[in-house]
């Protein structure tokens, strides 16, 4: 579990993170989101005791990260893929943060084959992709067998098949009851990949909660019907208290079931073209939630 | 939930795996051995082409200039040269971590400083100790090798300054004439030191252009911009500065020079040396906790 309780970082005049308090469950994936600029890296760096507090504090399974005994056999992460020599192979690389942490070397091997890198061990890890260079800090992450695990951005520079891959792995070593904390801006990729989430935006939370009832509490279900004869259904629909609006060629109804609204259009005879259960996604919600609360926002095309 | 039991760690055994991975850092690296390589090259050249030169023109010169030569430092001459490699690579050890983002990966493994620094400065300070005294043993054999088959003949026991100089052949030290060896040990200890200013210095800057302009102007710059000034101003500072102190470590005795005057005592030198180092790698060590990665 990691715990965060009312942290704040200053750079400057920058205010990076804000009196932000949070917990990380084990046996889930939790997501951290917020837009480009919002403290999600500054957040991680400090987990990791990179980067100093100046308010509040951050424990990992009770302690703070510094104290940690072996800190690779308890916390596993991945901040930036490329910080790294890019002259040093990426097998010499893993060995000398198993030897820094006591983990047996033989887990050099193991990682390297569970990343798919084995062929390419003894390759300078300049020369690796930005993918590759993502999977061997996912295999650095997993090199203790860690209880707590961070990624910041893993899916970054994978492919398709490495985007599932990380999903179906993030997923799994949540099933293995351990804590898994990712951030994302990619809010689709989230919503396949997390079920809680941490949501904050200039540094502040804005969420903390499932992804459901992230989506749920901010949203008006909504249904969307079309039919031949659009004002008669409106009219209908209206008289038997629904909300509607009215679009090109179809209406979107609020404050009434899609059940309701076929019978209704049952009882009138109106043959429906469409009758379609609106749901927002978690893109269109964290747009909504953090809009204004970017640090960089572009502004609409003239 | 699943927790595994991770063993309580003790800070010596924290230390030595530290050392360790350290070790694998810098070995596999391919820049640490061409530095060494270098070093090791231009050290053993310059102390074949200076002595032979030195050797060729010995009968011509006058006394005073004579008086000015050293047996054991002639040979050593090629420290000098390593001396700017040894430097280039001390600072590469930890300013590539910090411009690759590799710092923020080692510092998440080995999150105590004090514990990285010090394994840090462990494994540079024994492998440079390891190939510079290579390079000074090595250097003063070849160099008083190059000396005795250019005409030279070797100092006998007792001989007198005045005998040395007045002969028509240039006197050569060997590994056996009292005081030399130690003084080529200590030759090797000053590159070993100044490696770990330049780590200190590292530490601090973060950035390899920055330490390595540092580390020049420490070594090259400021003494000749000192020797520009009054010998009342600049001798006491120029003779207290690394450059002058690695000279006095190459020697036998506290010997004189014409741009620092009277050279330290070659063990106070190496004491002052130890003291630059030690508190070089302490503000490191401070501002490493101090500041974010």
């Amino acid at each position: 579990m990691i715990s965060v309780t009312g942290l704040t970082k200053t750079y400057g005049e920058t205010v990076a993170v804000d009196d932000l308090s949070f917990t990380v469950q084990p046996g889930v994936v939790t997501g951290f989101l917020g837009p480009n600029g919002s403290g999600k890296s500054t957040t991680m760096r400090m987990i990791l005791g990179l980067d100093r507090p100046d308010d509040g504090s951050i424990t990992v399974d009770g302690k703070a990260y510094r104290e940690l005994a072996w800190p690779l056999r308890e916390v596993g992460a991945l901040l930036d893929a490329k910080a790294l020599h890019p002259g040093r192979s990426a097998r010499s690389h893993l060995k000398s943060l198993a030897e820094s942490n006591a983990i047996d070397t033989k887990r050099v091997g193991e990682v390297l084959e569970l990343v798919g890198l084995d062929s390419v061990a003894k390759r300078k890890v300049g020369k690796f992709s930005l993918g590759m260079g993502q999977r061997l800090g996912i295999a650095a992450a997993l090199l203790g067998d860690p209880q707590i695990l961070l990624f910041d951005e893993p899916v970054n520079g994978l492919d398709p098949e490495g985007i599932l891959w990380v999903r179906t792995l993030l997923q799994d070593l949540a099933k293995q009851g351990k804590t898994v904390f990712v951030s994302s801006h990619l809010m689709s990729e989230m919503a396949l990949t997390a079920s809680n989430l941490v949501v904050i935006g200039r540094g502040k939370l804005l969420a903390e909660t499932t992804v459901e009832n992230f989506i749920a509490s901010r949203t008006t279900p909504t249904v969307r019907v079309s039919a031949r004869n659009l004002d008669a259904l409106d009219a209908a629909l209206r008289s038997k208290g629904a909300s509607t609006t009215r679009e090109s060629d179809h209406l979107l109804v609020t404050e009434m079931a899609q059940e309701a609204i076929g019978e209704i259009a049952l009882d009138q005879a109106i043959a429906l073209t469409e009758l379609t259960q609106q749901s927002a996604s978690l893109e269109e919600v964290f747009m909504q939630l953090t809009a204004g609360e970017g640090e960089y926002e572009s502004g609409a095309v003239q | 939930m699943t927790t595994s039991i991770i063993p309580a760690a003790p800070l010596a055994s924290k230390f030595t795996h530290a050392v360790r991975s350290e070790w694998t850092k810098i070995r596999t690296i391919r820049s640490t051995w061409i530095c060494l390589g270098l070093a090791v090259l231009f050290a053993v050249g310059l102390s074949i082409l200076v002595p032979s030169l030195v050797a060729h023109h010995w009968s011509t010169r006058s006394l005073a200039d004579k008086a000015n030569y050293d047996p054991t430092s002639l040979p050593l001459v090629g420290v000098g040269l390593a001396q700017l490699v040894i430097g280039v690579f001390g600072a590469l050890v930890i300013t590539s971590e910090y411009s690759s983002g590799a710092i923020r990966t080692t510092l998440a493994a080995v999150p105590r400083r004090g514990i990285l620094l010090g394994a840090k400065a462990t494994v540079l300070g024994i492998l440079t100790l390891v190939v510079a005294e290579i390079i000074t043993f090595t250097s003063f054999l070849v160099g008083s090798s190059v000396l005795l088959a250019s005409g030279g003949r070797t100092i006998s026991g007792n001989e007198s300054l005045v005998q040395q100089l007045t002969s028509t052949h240039i006197p050569v030290a060997t590994l056996a004439t009292p005081g030399v060896a130690v003084a080529v040990f200590r030759s090797g200890l000053y590159l070993t030191l100044l490696i770990l200013i330049v780590l200190g210095i590292g530490f601090i800057i973060r950035n390899t252009a920055g330490t390595i302009a540092i580390f020049v102007a420490l070594i090259l710059i400021v003494p000749a911009i000192l020797g520009a000034l009054p010998q009342s101003i600049s001798r006491p500072i120029i003779e207290h500065m690394p450059s002058s102190l690695g000279t006095a470590m190459g020697s036998t005795h506290a010997r004189t020079t014409d741009y620092a005057g009277t050279l330290l005592n070659p063990w106070a030198a190496t004491l002052l040396m130890v003291v630059y180092a030690a508190v070089v790698l302490l503000i490191g060590w401070f501002m490493l906790n101090r500041r974010d990665a």
